[in-house]
C-alpha cells in the first residue's frame, strides 16, 4: 500500500518552522569560545529533525543543506571545531536559508539557489578546513583493532532508491557516524551499475553491506539510519533480519508532539467550538431571563439550577477560550535575532531584555500584533538608544537596553516596548508638525500632546532616514492595526533617558468587555477599553460653535459631541444633553463625547462578525446577542472619531 | 594514420559534488577509447559525494575492461577515506 505523504506536509512546515525558531533562540544563547553543551546538542537535535523529515518528504535541497549544517554542528557538538564568531553568523544565517527553503517548498515556489549553495559551500568549507588541519587518518574498510569486548556485531543492509542522492542524503556521512562507533567493514554492491556514459550522476545504482563491531547501544545505532528513507535493515550479527527490521521513522514522526501530552488541532475546529460555547452563553442568557418569571419551588429550583449551569458555563468558556491562547514568545522570539543584526549593522551596543514572555493571548491578536511591535522595536534600536560613543558623552552605561515586556492586567494584556536611549525631542517633533501643517503657527501644546504627534500621518521625527526606519509612515499604521485589534497605544518619553511605548490589547477577540448603552430603543455596546468617563453636563459646560457643533470642556480640552441618535438614525428618549449622559471614548488618540439616553450595564458580550453576517456599518465593529435575544452593535469607536472629524473638516 | 595516445589528464574540478558530475561525465567519456592510461588530477577537488565516487567507480570499472589503466594524482586523505568508507577502494583502483 502506497501512503501519500502529502498529508503530513503540514505538520511537518509546522514543525520545521519550530524547530527553527528553537535552533534560532539557542544560537542567539551560544557563547563563542565557551558554548554550553546542551544548547548545541538543543540546535543539532532541530536541524537533525529538519533534515529526517525533509529526506522523508522528497525535500532534497532542504535536506542536501541540512546535512551539511548538521556535520558542521556534529563537529562543534564533539568539539573538534570551536564556536567562533564566524560559525555562529553562519549557523544564524543557516536558520535564514532553511526557513527561505521550507516557505519555498511550502509555497511551491521557485526560490534562487544561489544563496544556499553559497552558505553551504561556506560551511563545507568550515568542515573541510578542519579536516585539513586536522586530517584523521584514512578509515580502511575493516576498523577492528580498538573494539571492546563488550562489543556486539550488527549487520546493517543499506538499499537505496534511486533518487537517494536527489533527496540530499550523502551515505558517506551517514558511514562516517557509524564508523564512529567502533569498527566498520563496508561491503559496496555494484552489480546494478551501468554503463559510465549511460550512467545518471543523480541516480544511485549502489548497494551496501556494513559490519559493525560497536559497544554503542542498539538506539544509537538504529538512531543514525533512522532519518534515512531507504530500504535498510539491522540486526545483530547471526540473527534474521525480518526479527529486527530498522525502522525509518520520519524524525518529525519520532519526536511526535504526543510525547509531550499535546496534539494539533484545526483553529477552524477551535473556532467552531467558540462559537457554539458563544451561542450557549446566549441561549443561557435568555432562558436565565426567562426562569425570573417562574415562581414557587419550581421557579428556585430552576434559578439555582441556572446559577450551577452558569458557574459551568463560564468555566467552559474560559477553558475553550485558552485553547486559543498561545504564549506571546511566539512573537517575541524573533526579536533577539532582529536587534542583535540590527545593532551590528547600525554598530550600536544593544541588550535585548525580554520579561513576561509566558503570557498568553488570543492567537489572531498574537498574528496581527507582530507588525505593529517590529516596527516600534527597529524604532527604538535605530533612533531610539545611542551609539556607544555619546552614550558614554552622556555619563550612560555604553551597552543601551531594550526592554520588551508584556503582562496581564485587568481583562488585557500590557505590551511595553521601552528602551534608555535619547527619549523624544518635543521641539524637534513639534517643529516637523507646524512645518506638515499638523500645528498651528501659534497654536500651544502641552508635552503630552506633543508626543502623541508621533502618531500622526506622514510625520517622522527621524533625523535621518535609514534602510531600517524613519520614512514617515509606521506609527500611525501601528497605532492603526492596535486599534483594529481593540486596543491602544500610549507613548511617553523623557529627553535624555528614553522612551516607553505601552500597548493594551484584549485577550481575546472572541468577547469583549463593555458598556452597554440605550439610545431610544436600541442597545449599544461600548468596548471598555475605549472607555474614559461617563458624565452628564450641564447647560454651561457645552459650547455650540459653528455650523451648529458641540463641544464641551473635558480636562484641559474642548472635546466634540456626537450625538448617537443622529449618527444612526434613531428617535431618542431626549435630545436635551443635560438630561442624557455623555460616554467619553478614546480612540487613535482623539477623544469624543457619545451623547447616549442612559447606560445600562457594565458586561462581557460574545462578538459576532457583522461584515460576515450583514455587511459593514459605518462606526460599527461588530455584533452580539444579550440575554434577551435582541441584537446590540458593538461600536466602533476609532471610526466613530474619523466620521466626526469629517464633519468638522466639513 | 594517427598513432595511438598512450596516456591522458583529466583535471576533476573543485566542485565534484552531485550538481556539477553530468558534465564530469562527459568529460570522462570523450576521452578517445584507446588511452591507455588516464590520470585523474584531484589536486583541485574541494568538494565531491558518494555520487562522484560512484561515477568515478563506473568509469574506472569501464575502463578496466577495456584493458586500460585509470590512475590519481594528487590524492587526499578525505578521497581516500571517503572511498574506504563507502567500500569502493577496490574498485576506485580498477577493480571490481
Amino acid at each position: 500500500m502506497t501512503i501519500d505523504l502529502s498529508q503530513f506536509h503540514d505538520a511537518f512546515f509546522d514543525e520545521s518552522f519550530e524547530a527553527l525558531d528553537a535552533m534560532e533562540a539557542a544560537l542567539l544563547q551560544l557563547d563563542a569560545g565557551s558554548p554550553d553543551p546542551e544548547m548545541i546538542n538543543t540546535i543539532f537535535r532541530a536541524a537533525h529533525s529538519i533534515k529526517g523529515g525533509s529526506a522523508t518528504f522528497g525535500f532534497g535541497e532542504i535536506a542536501s543543506f541540512t546535512h551539511s549544517l548538521e556535520t558542521l554542528l556534529g563537529e562543534l557538538r564533539d568539539r573538534r571545531i570551536s564556536v567562533t564568531q564566524r560559525i555562529s553568523d553562519a549557523l544564524l544565517k543557516s536558520v535564514d536559508v532553511m526557513r527561505e527553503l521550507l516557505l519555498s517548498a511550502k509555497g511551491k515556489q521557485p526560490i534562487s539557489m544561489k544563496f544556499v549553495t553559497d552558505l553551504q559551500s561556506e560551511i563545507e568549507l568550515m568542515i573541510e578546513q578542519r579536516e585539513t588541519l586536522d586530517a584523521p587518518a584514512p578509515v580502511l574498510g575493516t576498523v577492528a583493532a580498538t573494539a571492546p569486548a563488550d562489543a556486539v556485531e550488527w549487520d546493517i543492509a543499506l538499499r537505496p532508491g534511486p533518487d537517494f542522492f536527489a533527496q540530499g542524503i550523502d551515505p558517506l556521512r551517514i558511514f562516517r557516524e557509524l564508523a564512529a562507533l567502533g569498527a566498520l567493514e563496508v561491503t559496496a554492491h555494484l552489480d546494478a551499475l551501468p554503463d559510465c556514459r549511460t550512467l545518471e550522476p543523480a541516480r544511485c545504482y549502489l548497494r551496501w553491506s556494513l559490519r559493525l563491531l560497536s559497544p554503542a547501544p542498539e538506539a544509537v545505532v538504529r538512531e543514525i539510519i533512522a532519518w534515512v528513507n531507504a530500504d535498510c535493515t539491522v540486526t545483530r550479527a547471526g540473527h534474521a533480519a525480518a526479527a529486527h527490521p530498522a525502522p525509518v521513522v520520519p524524525a518529525v514522526q519520532a519526536g511526535s508532539a504526543a510525547e509531550a501530552g499535546s496534539i494539533r488541532v484545526g483553529v477552524e475546529k477551535i473556532d467552531e467550538l467558540i462559537n457554539i460555547v458563544g451561542e450557549l452563553v446566549i441561549t443561557h442568557a435568555m432562558l436565565n431571563q426567562t426562569s425570573r418569571g417562574v415562581t414557587g419551588p419550581v421557579g428556585d429550583a430552576l434559578r439555582s439550577g441556572m446559577q450551577q449551569l452558569e458557574r459551568n458555563m463560564r468555566q467552559l468558556q474560559e477553558s475553550v477560550l485558552r485553547t486559543r491562547m498561545l504564549p506571546i514568545s511566539v512573537v517575541f522570539s524573533r526579536f533577539p535575532r532582529m536587534v542583535r543584526d540590527l545593532a551590528q549593522r547600525l554598530e550600536k551596543q544593544i541588550e535585548l531584555r525580554i520579561v513576561g514572555e509566558t503570557t498568553e493571548l488570543d492567537k489572531t491578536v498574537l498574528e496581527k500584533i507582530g507588525d505593529p511591535l517590529v516596527h516600534l522595536v527597529r524604532n527604538c534600536v535605530d533612533h531610539g538608544v545611542e551609539k556607544s560613543a555619546l552614550r558614554a558623552a552622556a555619563g550612560k552605561e555604553a551597552t543601551g537596553t531594550v526592554i520588551l515586556k508584556a503582562s496581564h492586567r485587568g481583562g488585557n494584556v500590557v505590551i511595553e516596548v521601552s528602551d534608555d536611549g535619547g527619549g523624544l525631542d518635543p521641539e524637534r517633533i513639534l517643529a516637523k508638525a507646524r512645518a506638515a501643517g499638523l500645528v498651528g503657527p501659534h497654536e500651544t501644546l502641552a508635552p503630552e500632546q506633543i508626543q502623541e504627534l508621533i502618531f500622526a500621518p506622514g510625520l517622522s521625527t527621524a533625523e535621518t532616514t535609514t534602510d531600517v526606519s524613519g520614512r514617515g509612515v509606521g506609527m500611525d499604521v501601528v497605532r492603526r492595526n492596535i486599534a483594529d485589534l481593540g486596543g491602544k497605544i500610549e507613548v511617553h518619553s523623557e529627553r535624555g533617558h528614553g522612551s516607553h511605548f505601552v500597548i493594551t490589547l484584549p485577550l481575546t477577540l472572541a468577547i469583549v468587555d463593555g458598556l452597554s448603552l440605550a439610545v431610544g430603543d436600541q442597545t449599544y455596546i461600548v468596548p471598555m477599553t475605549s472607555t474614559i468617563e461617563s458624565l452628564r453636563l450641564t447647560p454651561s459646560q457645552v459650547t455650540c460653535i459653528a455650523d451648529g457643533r458641540e463641544v464641551f470642556g473635558f480636562r484641559d480640552e474642548y472635546l466634540p459631541i456626537v450625538r448617537l441618535y443622529k449618527t444612526f438614525g434613531l428617535t431618542p428618549r431626549t435630545r436635551v444633553l443635560h438630561e442624557g449622559l455623555v460616554v467619553v471614548v478614546e480612540g487613535a488618540g482623539r477623544r469624543i463625547g457619545l451623547f447616549v439616553d442612559d447606560l445600562l450595564s457594565q458586561q462581557q458580550v460574545v462578538i459576532k462578525s457583522l461584515e460576515t453576517n450583514y455587511g459593514r456599518v459605518p462606526g460599527v465593529s461588530a455584533a452580539t446577542i444579550l440575554g434577551d435575544g435582541s441584537v446590540a452593535l458593538i461600536l466602533d469607536v476609532v471610526d466613530l472619531i474619523r466620521i466626526a472629524s469629517l464633519r468638522e473638516a466639513a | 594514420m594517427t598513432p595511438a595516445r598512450q596516456s591522458e589528464v583529466i583535471e576533476l574540478p573543485s566542485d565534484c559534488s552531485l550538481r556539477n558530475l553530468g558534465s564530469l561525465r562527459d568529460r570522462l567519456c570523450n576521452v578517445a577509447a584507446d588511452v591507455r592510461t588516464i590520470t585523474l588530477d584531484l589536486r583541485r577537488v574541494d568538494r565531491f559525494d558518494t555520487a562522484t565516487l560512484q561515477l568515478i567507480a563506473a568509469y574506472c570499472r569501464d575502463r578496466a575492461a577495456r584493458g586500460a589503466r585509470v590512475l590519481t594524482f594528487g590524492s587526499r586523505p578525505a578521497w581516500d577515506e571517503a572511498a574506504a568508507l563507502l567500500g569502493l577502494t577496490t574498485a576506485l583502483a580498477g577493480g571490481t
